[in-house]
């Protein structure tokens, strides 16, 4: 029995090439190519059926609005409309790309993104992988009912609760003063900020995120373990031949998708800690177009920044499944 | 004799047959990082739960968060359950939330289905004006006037439909679909069964786990709704609990309103925490019951054979 | 709270109960900006101010902006509004409520009741904080708008001139003058407030007055008193008191940790402008260009370095601590001071506030930056003269000053049923009134009410200490020139312009920039707009004096 799950290999799109070759004989049974689209509506009906309220609901709710998008192309006032607002091109882009401040969002944004794909990525993996593997379902049950609760703690408590204990006047820096030592400041310090932050969201997220990976878990099939210790696989050799594996196209899957998410690093939490350490520090993309675009009314100054938003994140989503197709996997979506 | 067997049998192990006793080492290693972290984690809640019970001047001794209440009273949930405004908005609050996320799993369940049958009609097109969504968002007052212009405005649906389906939860949703055993689904194919008995009668029933924390997901996403019922919503009675809860906490410490001049009495910590344990606990008591989807055991020897 | 268009930031803001602080506002919205291109020619004439004659205040009000006190609640009311306004049609209004949410209209006595004594149907459209200015957005383009809007300042309400034009009714020819005797309750607001509700020569609304009074130090008294008191004769003392007060280890400190506010606090005692500076030469020079702005930046970085302010500026609350002596003084604006004490008192019956009257910074006296005097106006949307009258006799009720038998049923309902009067002979809410009342009222009074007044019955000594404190901030009070003139630039970038000055200054008293930055953020400020603002407020002036 092989140890690595079958998963969306080159047999499930068809062999699609076959029909090239005509020496092949007649195509096999699942070859699509030729197959006409009649064909195809009938033998599908069903599936199409079962598509249609996403789909539905894809259209009215998102797409139709989307086209409202056009105001980053306009100057727009809402009792104008869209119909009548100027039409203003590239300048609104263009402004943002003349903007300091806006790189300096942009610059901040990636690196906050790299430091919570490195730091807190793997933190509800590693949670996950030991929750897994503990043996008494009462501790598992009692860890899980407990560890997802911050999620739903706003973040305005969360930062609340962090200074409490590390701000300036917080637990950590009274204790350090009673006993005459040097206060360390670390929430007003621009450079730890993003360490910070990591690490707020990693209070805040990291049980939430084990649910997933619980999940994809308990999917894996317990024959395999055995299999695995019958070859000799000890705890972590079935780890890494059996678990791992077991829940890497998923792994990967949120890392993708996460990856298109890249410039979305988090907005409240960070105009809340504005104050302390400077928008040098703490401004990103969210934050930018808030400061830009919301406080004086300039809803296309916001459309036209959410837009390229999109278009880098288009590009790191593209990249980032090629790259996982690269390692064998299906990415998000497969060529 | 008896008495020694009866004390030397061994009680029945939780540990599966192919695992290794665990090591001491092991073990404390384990239980050190788990006390850790349902310490930090616990700590800042006992804070909060105690705060909530807390009376006024012991919360102002204490500078702001109290550790044990000395004096517990329900002063704080007291002011925020009566009159009947909070639980109205808990009865709306649950509605949204049973009805939306049944919708939901509904719509994302069929799309996440569909778009996992390799090579379906339209399935590449779908999937990608799927991910699409990903990317882009559409702007606040254009989505408006799509719900003005279906007459939603100041109604529930304003609430459900516009969140009805989202790229994540199908893209999740259709990888584990993906995923499921393939020699499973063509066994059933060849056996004639069509798409639709597939799906009933093998794809969902070993899909309990990501059903419910689709499920979940989608639950915890109408349970918040907050700036939809803002923005569409202009009867108070159809609020839901969060924007109730909120306007709590805004009460008095809204710096447009002081910035405005507005005044009003500042909230006690004790109500604000109050809010925050009454906002979480329908979560809490819906959790548990998810919890049993996420044991080891659901799909073992449901592929054999 | 989101205005960003993304709708995972939306859903991601949407978590739990105690969700959004208006402590993200605090970079922009904490300094009160005092234009917002409220313009008038000076050509428009205000409506004729007819103070009202009702119960006698223990202390006079004048024109000048000193708010009328009261230390007991009048015995005899008088009935302001002779006839019912409304016609018994539906009115429906977008307002804000600061309060947890009422009954709705069916389940509420209250309601119902006003809706009679209004003679219309009332529908509030209640908006909260934050998001009005979406949902005032949202239903400006949806284009189907209610009968009556507030349109508060500085919320990011934009080309307000072509909104009001396009959409609402001109109402300067049934309100300027004498025609304002048509609705007395409204004739006796103060001109100070009418100011703010002229856009463009022509008057759009109802305002909502809210006093003269700017940002105000106020300080904690049972902190302030071992130490001298909060009054202070010069910066040195002031320094000096703060560095008393100051002790880390118990937990206490002299200074919310609000910079940019400090700042503007401390610019009055070195002498800085209100918003701008009118030169003899009819030029205008901008608070952030003088020098006097500059030695308030480096007073407060002297403060900072010593440690005075409060070591967490992302503190969302500086209330809470302030009420527990953890920090000794709080920014507030005008009105938010002046009503400080009677509010405190009920958290905590010994604390006293005090209020700073601004020094000078070697002694002599300061300045005193007055506010805006109102908190927006309410518009009327474009519809018949017969129903816009109507609706101005509805306002007229509405704003029934204080010693009115309506503004007692407005604030507290029906005798027996939502009030009693407790032994000072006050109005006290019975449970029902609590319930049913205060939800609705906040969003009523939102849109319109009376003029600003003082009164405490339970602790009449406040009213005098209040009377005081007004006539010595007045005496050194200064007004900002270009209020009732018009920048369409201002409306454009004015907002976020303010905002990055602002975010430098944090950033230079916090220690991360040297006060050179200063220098530099003024010239972004200037080529980014500020030298167009400049044009077109000396322009307006000019013309109109």
């Amino acid at each position: 029995m092989s140890l690595s799950r079958s998963r969306e290999s080159p047999t499930l799109s068809g062999p699609a090439t076959t029909v090239d070759e005509p020496s092949r004989g007649p195509a096999p049974e699942f070859a699509r190519r030729r197959v006409p689209l009649r064909t195809r509506l009938r033998n599908d009906r069903t599936m199409l059926l079962l598509m249609l309220p996403g789909v539905g609901f894809l259209i009215v709710f998102y797409y139709v609005p989307l086209l409202g998008n056009v105001i980053a192309f306009q100057d727009y006032q809402p009792f104008v409309g869209f119909r009548h607002s100027q039409i203003v091109g590239f300048t609104n882009f263009q402004t943002l790309y003349n903007d300091p401040d806006f790189w300096n969002a942009v610059r901040n944004t990636l690196i906050l993104s790299v430091f919570q794909l490195i730091l807190y990525f793997p933190a509800p993996l590693g949670l996950a992988l030991l929750l897994n593997s503990l043996l008494s379902t009462n501790v598992r049950r009692f860890v899980q009912s407990i560890v997802y609760l911050p999620h739903f703690i706003s973040w305005v408590l969360v930062v609340t609760l962090f200074q409490e204990v590390l701000g300036g006047a917080g637990l950590m820096n009274g204790f350090l003063r009673h006993h005459g030592m040097h206060t360390i400041n670390i929430m007003e310090n621009p450079g730890w900020f993003k360490l910070v932050v990591t690490g707020q969201v990693i209070w805040k997220d990291t049980g939430w995120g084990t649910i997933i990976f619980l999940a994809a878990l308990i999917t894996v099939d317990t024959a395999l373990y055995e299999a695995a210790a019958v070859d000799g696989a000890g705890k972590w050799g079935r780890l890494w031949h059996v678990t791992l594996p077991s829940i890497r196209s998923v792994t990967i899957l949120l890392l993708v998708l996460r990856l298109g998410d890249v410039l979305s690093v988090g907005f409240e939490q960070l105009l809340l800690q504005r104050n302390a350490v400077g928008p040098g520090a703490s401004d990103v993309l969210d934050t930018f177009v808030y400061y830009n675009g919301v406080v004086d009314g300039n809803w296309s100054s916001s459309a036209a920044a959410g837009l390229a938003k999109g278009v880098i994140g288009a590009v790191l989503i593209y990249v980032a499944n090629r790259v996982a197709h690269a390692f064998g996997e299906a990415g998000v979506y497969s060529k | 004799m008896t008495s020694l067997t009866a004390f030397a049998r061994p009680r029945p192990s939780a540990r599966p047959s192919w695992a290794e006793p665990p090591t001491t080492l092991g073990r404390g290693a384990k239980a050190l990082i788990l006390t850790v972290i349902v310490g930090v984690v616990i700590f800042p809640f006992i804070t909060i739960i105690s705060t909530s019970f807390a009376s006024d001047k012991q919360i102002i001794d204490a500078g702001g968060y109290v550790l044990f209440p000395t004096h517990p009273t329900l002063a704080a949930y007291r002011a925020i359950l009566t009159g009947g405004v909070v639980t109205h908005a808990v009865v709306v609050s649950v509605g949204i939330t049973v009805v939306g996320t049944l919708l939901s799993l509904i719509t994302t369940t069929g799309l996440a289905y569909a778009l996992s049958k390799p090579g379906v009609l339209a399935g590449k097109p779908v999937l990608l004006g799927v991910l699409f969504t990903l990317l882009f968002a559409p702007g606040i007052i254009p989505t408006y006037l799509v719900i003005k212009s279906l007459g939603l405005l100041d109604t529930y649906w304003s609430l459900i439909l516009p969140g009805l389906m989202t790229a994540f939860n199908l893209i999740v949703m259709r990888a584990f679909f993906m995923n499921l055993p393939r020699d499973l689904l063509d066994a059933a194919r060849i056996d004639g069964a069509g798409d639709l008995t597939v799906l009933w009668r093998i794809v969902l029933p070993l899909s309990k786990a990501v059903i419910a924390v689709i499920g979940l997901f989608y639950a915890v996403s109408y349970w918040n709704s907050f700036f939809n019922a803002l923005l569409y919503l202009n009867d108070t009675s159809k609020w839901p609990i969060q924007l109730v809860l909120y306007t709590y906490v805004v009460k008095g410490k809204s710096l447009s309103a002081e910035q405005l001049g507005i005044q009003h009495i500042p909230p006690p910590q004790s109500i604000q925490m109050a809010v925050v344990v009454v906002a979480l606990v329908p979560i809490v008591l819906v959790y548990p019951f998810l919890q049993r989807y996420f044991t080891r055991g659901v799909l073992t020897g449901a592929i054999k054979g | 709270m989101t205005r960003s268009l993304q709708r995972r930031t939306v859903l991601k803001l949407g978590a739990a109960a105690a969700a959004v602080s208006p402590g993200i506002l605090a970079g922009c919205a904490k300094v009160k900006s005092t234009n917002t291109g409220a313009a008038a020619s000076a050509d428009v004439k205000l409506p004729t101010y007819v103070p009202f004659d009702g119960p006698r205040p223990d202390l006079a009000g004048t024109t000048q902006g000193i708010q009328p006190g009261y230390k007991s609640f009048p015995k005899k009311l008088v009935q302001s509004v002779k006839a019912t306004p409304g016609d018994g049609s539906k009115v429906t209004a977008l307002t804000e409520i600061w309060e947890t949410p009422p009954p709705p209209m069916g389940k509420n006595a209250y309601w119902q009741e006003m809706n009679k004594k209004l003679g219309v149907t009332l529908n509030l459209i209640m908006g909260t904080d934050p998001g009005y200015p979406d949902k005032f957005a949202a239903i400006v383009a949806g284009g189907d708008l209610p009968d009556l809007m507030w349109i508060p300042p500085n919320q990011g309400i934009t080309h307000v001139a072509d909104l009001l034009t396009a959409k609402f009714t001109d109402l300067t020819s049934l309100l300027s003058g004498d025609a304002i005797k048509e609705y007395p309750n409204l004739a006796a607001l103060q001109p100070s407030a009418w100011k703010t509700a002229v856009v463009d020569g022509k008057i759009w609304g109802a305002p909502i007055p809210q006093g003269v009074f700017g940002q105000i130090y106020v300080g904690n008294n049972k902190v302030w008193d071992p130490v001298g008191g909060f009054q202070c004769k010069n910066a040195d003392e002031f320094m000096s008191k703060c560095k008393e007060l100051t002790r880390p280890k118990q937990n206490k400190w002299a200074l919310e940790p609000y910079y940019a506010n400090a700042v503007h606090m401390f610019g009055q005692w070195f002498g800085a402008p209100n918003g701008w500076r009118q030169n003899k030469d009819g030029t205008l020079t901008n608070r952030f260009e003088t020098e006097e702005y500059e030695a308030a930046v480096a007073y407060a970085i002297k403060l900072r370095k010593a440690g005075y302010f409060y070591p967490d500026p992302n503190i969302t609350d500086s209330h809470t601590p302030y009420l527990q002596g953890k920090i000794a003084a709080v920014v507030q604006s005008g009105p938010g001071a002046i009503g400080a004490r009677s509010k405190d008192r009920v958290a905590d019956p010994t604390v006293k506030d005090e209020l700073l009257i601004p020094f000078g910074h070697s002694g002599g006296p300061g300045v005193h930056d007055l506010g805006y005097g109102s908190i927006g106006y309410t518009a009327i949307k474009k519809t018949d003269e017969k129903r816009v009258r109507m609706l101005l006799r509805v306002f007229d009720y509405l704003a029934a000053p204080f010693g009115s038998s309506e503004w007692l049923f407005l604030n507290y309902g029906t005798k027996g049923e939502h009030f009693t009067y407790d032994p000072h002979g006050a109005p006290a809410y019975t449970k029902k009134g609590s319930l049913e009342v205060i939800g609705v009222e906040s969003g009523v009074s939102t849109m319109c009410h009376s003029s600003e007044y003082v009164y405490d019955a339970q602790y009449p000594d406040d009213v005098d200490y209040l009377f005081g404190i007004q006539k010595g901030l007045l005496k050194v009070a200064q007004a900002d020139p270009t209020i009732g003139h018009y920048s369409d630039t201002y409306t454009k970038v004015g907002g976020k312009l303010t905002n990055d000055v602002y975010d430098t200054v944090t950033d230079i008293v916090a220690g991360r920039d040297p006060i050179s930055a200063l220098k530099q953020a003024v010239n972004r400020w200037k080529s980014g707009g500020g030298e167009a603002m400049r044009k077109e407020y000396e322009k307006s002036i000019g013309k109109h004096h």
